[in-house]
């Protein structure tokens, strides 16, 4: 019976464009106010920041809006996540890298502005250890056996995570601690293994650790530069529309004056 | 305003309004598919069936990438959609949509298809007889019998719609108030250490798919036999 | 006048039919299993026959390509027959009059609306002694009474050809016999032509114009009641 039932594939494939074309339109008519660049109010810029920034330019973007009454909508995420979506279209207007190199990378290809390129402070790694574990104060006593499990973001796509292993490897017991680590995604994540107790000692940004949320009541030290490399990070405008481009240059200025350069110097970031 | 993730109801607002575009259209295409694989005889179809289902097993970051290389701003298609509209598919509320309705799609068809096959052949084909036509048939007679499949594969699909992170954050990133859903939000919120608000996400996200299951329970005990 | 000579089969399986039935009541008389299901269901264009053709009312609606003949194959939808199966096969999420509505074939002849269209199935449901079940629910309804809603639904197409599937075999003895009543005298009183499978020896007496025996691979033709 069934093999005879035939159905109209004609109908089938036009009713299948009709749907895919209303739903572009629906998802269109709700969103266009916020998607697209060309609509998007004149007075919004959308930061793309790595997840070590969030403190400080949660702080950076607060106040430059009250200055300029330009909105800052920010986006976190790790740095080379974030430089794959710029590549792929995202309406980011401000990348916000923790390291200099991923920005350099977007101005070889167009996709950033040379002229915008600012370096806006240097990897700084903190040491963190979880509560109720006594507190390490160099990277070289983590090799002692209290610290079973030590957090780091992963080295291979995160800045930090690079400069955390290198001074590893440049302590003497460096080989035992490198046994007991475990790679966060990024350097947030990192932290929060250490917040939530699932790692007994981590090492991440010291930005990260000046946060003025509540509550941040680790013990910290901070990790001596000589360990690792200075890893220089940058911010740079990205945005495609002139509009855009003026509101982001607004804000990578900010940055770079006294109210900017104070805060960024509060959590730990010096140029 | 800085939109943090210190407030949850512009994800909320957010994530309602791309999963109900979302189930729509998943609901729409995927009751379409399943009456095609469930009554057409063609070839290819086992290869289409294979496609359709992909979503269920592939790593949602895999759908995203995939998803992102075939509309990304350097695709043929999202250039084409550019030259249109001129503005870019992914990292949009559009994409959210599309992310979702994809990883929706599979448990509409599943659901429906299963549903569609399970209707009396016999009921049909007097229906045909009695000088119906195919679409006369489908309207009055197997879409009506198999709605409570129907109804638990929009369910399944909602839920699936909702939930989505991996592939939605591939394609649509993480934007707040214009592509980051109650998922991402929750996500988010982790990443920063706002436990609340992790906590009032996750809340929001698990009572749904509790009272979704639940439906879809109702639903699928007690529709046998309605046609006996 | 229906006039049937095909080979016809799902899978490997494959019956021979050649008969032709005139107004009044042909019953095919089989075994289960030999086919008679398929049979029908080609006659109703539900199925395609492997060799041979089928004429309705002279028109040729089914036909196998040869080297000499072309392919024909005329949709189930516009071949005119109607089918009564072996149970009520009513939809069940429509009460006993839609069903029967249903039944009036979309077309020029059909009452464009809606009220004519009831007045006109509540009539058939009446010839059939079941217009009491006009508003039942048809879930709930005995097994006589949903034969008597669906020959009431078969009858609303006004078919050239009214194929029954062994309608009576879900009955009760006295159902049935109440049941072969009431077709006998709609076939008599609206000079239809009906073809009618069974295995049931009391309906080839009850009710046979003209017996068709069903053996494997063919069908033999030969004079019953006259």
């Amino acid at each position: 019976m069934r093999s005879i039932s035939a159905v109209n594939r004609s109908r089938f494939t036009a009713c299948v464009m009709a749907t895919i074309a209303t739903s572009l339109v629906l998802s269109g008519c709700g969103t266009t106010d916020a998607s697209s660049g060309a609509n998007r109010a004149t007075r919004e810029i959308v930061v793309g920041a790595a997840s070590d920034l969030r403190p400080a330019f949660t702080k950076v973007a607060a106040d430059f809006t009250s200055a300029s009454g330009i909105r800052v909508t920010l986006s976190f995420g790790g740095s080379g996540q974030l430089k794959r979506q710029i590549e792929d279209g995202a309406p980011i207007d401000v990348f916000a890298s923790a390291d200099r190199a991923l920005v350099e990378n977007l101005v070889d290809q167009g996709l950033a502005q040379q002229s915008s390129l600012y370096t806006y402070g240097y990897v700084s790694l903190a040491l963190v250890t979880a509560q109720g574990i006594a507190p390490a104060s160099s990277i070289s006593a983590l090799s002692g056996a209290e610290y079973r499990r030590i957090a780091i973001a992963n080295p291979a796509i995160a800045p930090y995570g690079r400069a955390a292993r290198q001074a590893i490897d440049r302590t003497t017991a460096g080989s035992e601690i490198v046994d007991k680590l475990v790679l966060a995604e990024n350097v947030a994540d990192a932290l929060r293994l250490v917040e939530s107790g699932d790692v007994d000692a981590a090492i991440v940004a010291t930005s990260l650790t000046k946060s003025t949320l509540p509550p941040f009541s680790l013990t910290t030290s901070e990790v001596s530069t000589s360990l690792y490399d200075a890893i220089p990070q940058a911010v740079a405008i990205t945005a495609i529309n002139d509009q855009s481009k003026l509101n982001a240059r607004a804000f990578v200025e900010f940055l770079k004056g006294p109210s900017g350069k104070m805060t960024m110097q509060a959590y730990g970031f010096r140029p | 305003m800085i939109a943090a993730v210190a407030s949850l109801s512009e994800p909320f607002w957010l994530s309602l309004r791309v999963t109900a575009i979302a189930t729509v259209v998943a609901s729409v295409l995927g009751i379409g598919f399943a009456y095609v694989l469930a009554k057409g005889r063609f070839r290819g179809r086992s290869l289409v069936e294979a496609i359709v289902t992909l979503p269920i097993v592939l790593p949602p970051t895999v759908l995203g990438y995939y998803l992102l290389t075939l509309l990304g701003v350097r695709s043929p298609i999202g250039q084409a959609f550019q030259r249109l509209t001129g503005s870019a598919l992914v990292f949009t509320p559009r994409a959210a949509v599309i992310a979702a309705t994809i990883s929706a799609l599979p448990y509409v068809i599943r659901a429906a298809r299963a549903a569609i096959e399970n209707v009396d052949e016999r009921c049909e084909a007097a229906m045909r007889v009695a000088g119906h036509s195919e679409f006369g048939v489908a309207r009055l007679v197997t879409l009506p019998l198999a709605k409570r499949g129907l109804g638990a594969g929009i369910a399944l699909g909602f839920a699936r719609a909702l939930g989505d992170f991996g592939a939605t954050v591939m394609i649509a990133g993480n934007i707040p108030g214009k592509t980051q859903t109650l998922p991402i939000a929750v996500y988010d919120a982790v990443q920063s250490g706002e436990s609340a608000a992790a906590r009032n996400g996750a809340l929001i996200l698990l009572s749904t798919a509790v009272v979704v299951l639940l439906i879809v329970t109702a639903l699928t005990s007690r529709g046998n036999g309605e046609h006996a | 006048m229906l006039s049937v000579d095909v080979v016809t089969g799902r899978g490997s399986f494959r019956v021979t039919a050649a008969f032709t039935a005139t107004r009044g009541i042909t019953v095919i008389r089989a075994p289960s299993g030999a086919g008679k299901t398929l049979v029908l269901h080609t006659i109703a264009g539900l199925v395609r026959p492997h060799s041979g053709r089928i004429e309705i009312a002279s028109v040729v609606v089914a036909q196998a390509a040869t080297q000499r003949d072309a392919l024909i194959h005329i949709k189930s939808q516009d071949r005119k027959v109607a089918m009564v199966f072996q149970d009520g096969v009513l939809l069940p999420h429509r009460n006993p009059i839609a069903n029967v509505e249903l039944g009036i074939r979309p077309g020029s002849i059909r009452p464009k609306y809606k009220t004519e269209r009831t007045a006109q199935a509540l009539r058939l449901l009446d010839s059939m002694e079941a217009s009491h079940l006009a508003n039942a629910s048809t879930k709930h309804l005995s097994g006589g009474e949903q034969q008597r809603v669906s020959l009431a639904r078969a009858i609303a197409g006004n078919p050239d050809v009214l194929l029954l599937d062994e309608p009576f075999s879900a009955l009760d003895h006295d159902s049935r016999v109440r049941l072969r009543h009431t077709l006998r005298r709609i076939v008599d009183e609206r000079r239809l032509t009906a073809v009618l499978v069974t295995h049931d020896s009391e309906d080839v007496d009850a009710l046979a114009d003209r017996v068709v025996d069903l053996e494997p691979g063919r069908y033999l033709e030969k004079v019953g009641r006259t």
